[in-house]
């Protein structure tokens, strides 16, 4: 029993090594642009490895990030787009989710299959026909280039129907017997149930477009609409030439929203599974 | 308040036909039990009652307004599932008011601040609040009313779903196997509840069940479904006592009833069966038929040779002895009481009479044949019990 006992211990102490492991292993660029957001220039490339600065420069450094470019513009920037990505693909994909999961109508198949296939086309793909379309419609440069593409999301679409699957047919039932409209039942008895695939979807969803610097790259020139990750692109190249210090420094500026909301969310996240199941 | 009629209702699953042809009229204030096998249609007859499928064919009427093209929210029709279905996000009062405030707030009255800033929502909502407290507290539920489903018991949560239903005081309830996810003593418990709760509101009652127990103990009237088909409707006692078919005959009662199978001889009397049973049959000569004698219609004898004891089931009450004749090779079993055979074993010689005018006649396909037996003599079954 013992020895049992202390093969759980071993195997859980070799999980927790590996685990801290595979952590330090990602966490260790952001770890390392942190200390550097911190350092002077000369310290950055003094070229042995150390993690605290000799002499702070911290200050210095972020004064010159929001000084030399417009990081506020660039976090509002971010805020607009990656709202309103969010808002349009929960008012598509959770209507359609539901029709997926819980009507039965000729075509549902198909147009599942669709939803399947439109999982494995990445925007790289689609992104030159998409912008000649913008470009045809005068909206390139626009929030609206930056929104329009991701309104629809499959991959919520997706992810909607397989968590309203779990959703009971009573519980429809009930809520059509009791008078709700289908309208009604989608936002007041589906969404208040699925507050977890929600809060994950929107997790997804955010950091993906918090963080892509691709189709910014395309259909903005403007330093005004630029979001975050663009923003931080311009902030090297007006520099012509590189000044790691306040670049380290705007970049954990613009990532820091990102790791406040996470953490947030994933409070969030737990309320909201403790919420759901019908059963209990 | 109101009676139901169903009218030739047929449902179709691609190639299955669920429902073939259903008709049955419950009376104003009856409790009408669809009882069946799972896969007989049962729950889908009570689904497009609910307006929740749509027939393929047939009508339904509610207090005499046909109301097939309804919704089900406009039929005057209150459901309680076997999963309860409570929304999750709504305290037990929230869940038992929302009903009341679909029907009678206007959407834009419902809007959060409407409600609070117009007077006539305001009154509105006290009332529908009123009738909320009162429903609570005829179900036991004015200490849980701000808890939520997940914090409720199984039988709290059933109690919940009973008060939504009842609050909106409709023509006819619905109730879909509402028992079947409670332990055995709170089916029983919950079982009474709602005979009484039927009692006191006087309302047309229709509820689904596999369960024969429920279906015997709660109604006024039992419909036994087969195949998409109703095979009987009649109370409970009729049921047991005058099946239509051998199909119901078999679905109730426990332990089963026993079949066994016989000939109709040249007076009409049955032969063949391994045992005497006295009654002639309308059938003619010859003619293959299945006997059906209930357990504890048999009167079991020590000795005669007829059968062999294979097994006794002690339940406390009674004794149920299962036996093989020897003439025929069927199991047998006998609902006896303890005294009457104490020290009985297995593998003692028994033999087996009929109490008269207790068995029923079947054909082959099942359907039950009359069956004329002679007036009891005195004196002649005086060792019965």
């Amino acid at each position: 029993m013992s020895g049992g006992h202390r093969l759980g211990r071993l195997a859980r102490a070799v999980r927790l090594v590996v685990l801290t492991i595979g952590a330090a292993v990602m966490l260790a660029p952001f770890i390392w642009g942190l200390a550097a957001s911190f350092k002077p220039a000369a310290e950055i490339w003094s070229g042995s490895l150390r993690l605290l600065p000799e002499s702070f420069h911290g200050w210095e450094n972020y004064t010159a990030a929001f000084n030399r470019a417009p990081l506020g513009r660039f976090l509002v920037n971010g805020v607009i787009v990656c709202g309103g990505i969010l808002i349009f693909q929960l008012i598509f994909a959770i209507p359609c989710a539901y029709a997926l999961s819980k009507h039965r109508f000729a075509g549902r198949t198909v147009i599942f299959g669709a939803v399947l296939i439109g999982l494995l086309i990445p925007i790289h793909v689609t992104a030159i026909p998409l912008y000649l379309g913008f470009a045809r419609l005068g909206l390139l440069n626009t929030y609206a280039a930056l929104i329009a593409p991701f309104a629809i999301s499959v991959f919520g679409i997706f992810l909607f129907r397989q968590f309203f699957a779990a959703i009971p047919d009573d519980l429809i039932a009930a809520a059509r017997v009791d008078g709700f409209s289908e309208w009604a039942i989608i936002w007041r008895v589906v969404v208040p149930a699925s507050w977890p695939a929600i809060t994950a979807f929107a997790i997804f969803s955010v950091t993906s477009h918090w963080n892509d610097l691709f189709w910014p790259f395309i259909v903005i020139q403007s330093t005004d609409l630029a979001p975050p990750a663009l923003g931080v692109v311009y902030f090297r190249r007006d520099e012509s030439g590189v000044d790691f210090g306040p670049m380290m420094a705007a970049t954990v500026i613009v990532t820091a929203p990102l790791v406040v909301a996470f953490l947030l969310a994933q409070r969030r996240f737990i309320d909201g599974i403790t919420l759901s199941g019908v059963k209990g | 308040m109101a009676s139901l009629e169903i009218d030739g209702v047929s449902k179709r699953y691609g190639d299955n036909l669920i429902l073939d042809g259903v008709s049955v009229d419950v009376p104003d204030g009856a409790f009408l039990t669809l009882v069946g096998p799972s896969g007989c249609g049962k729950s889908t007859l009570l689904r497009i009652l609910a307006g929740l499928e749509l027939q393929d064919a047939g009508s339904l009427r509610i207090g005499g307004h046909e109301v097939s093209h309804l919704r089900p929210s406009r039929r005057d029709i209150a459901m309680v599932f076997q999963s309860y279905a409570l929304y999750p996000h709504m305290t037990v009062a929230q869940n038992i008011a929302i009903p009341l405030i679909l029907r009678r707030l206007p959407l834009w009255q419902r809007l959060p601040l409407m409600a609070r800033l117009l007077p006539q929502a305001r009154s509105t909502l006290a009332r529908i609040d009123a009738e909320v407290q009162a429903a609570m507290e005829m179900l036991g539920l004015t200490s849980l009313a701000e808890r939520r489903p997940v914090q409720l018991s199984g039988g709290q949560r059933q109690r919940v779903a009973l008060g939504r239903a009842l609050v909106r005081q409709p023509a006819v309830f619905l109730l879909d196997e509402p028992l079947s996810n409670l332990d055995a003593k709170l089916r029983v418990h919950m079982r009474s509840e709602i005979a009484q709760l039927h009692g006191r509101l006087g309302t047309t009652f229709v509820y689904v069940t596999h369960d024969q127990i429920e279906a015997m103990t709660m109604s006024t009237h039992v419909a036994v479904m087969m195949e998409g088909r109703l095979l009987q409707v009649a109370t409970p006692s009729e049921i047991y006592a005058d099946p239509a078919d051998l199909r119901v005959a078999e679905f109730i009662g426990s332990p089963k009833i026993n079949v066994l199978p016989a000939r109709v001889g040249a007076d009409g009397t049955l032969t063949g069966v391994g045992l005497p049973v006295s009654g002639s049959v309308a059938a003619a000569p010859g003619t293959a038929v299945q006997l059906g004698l209930r357990p504890e219609h048999l009167i079991l004898r020590r000795g005669g040779g007829r059968g062999t004891v294979s097994a006794i089931e002690d339940t406390g009450p009674e004794r149920f002895v299962s036996l093989v004749l020897d003439a025929s090779d069927a199991p047998v079993v006998a609902r006896v009481a303890p005294d009457h055979c104490a020290g009985l074993r297995v593998g003692d010689d028994v033999s087996l009479a009929v109490l008269p005018g207790k068995a029923l006649v079947f054909d082959h396909a099942g359907a039950r044949l009359g069956f004329d037996h002679p007036a009891m003599t005195p004196g002649e079954f005086d060792h019965v019990r």
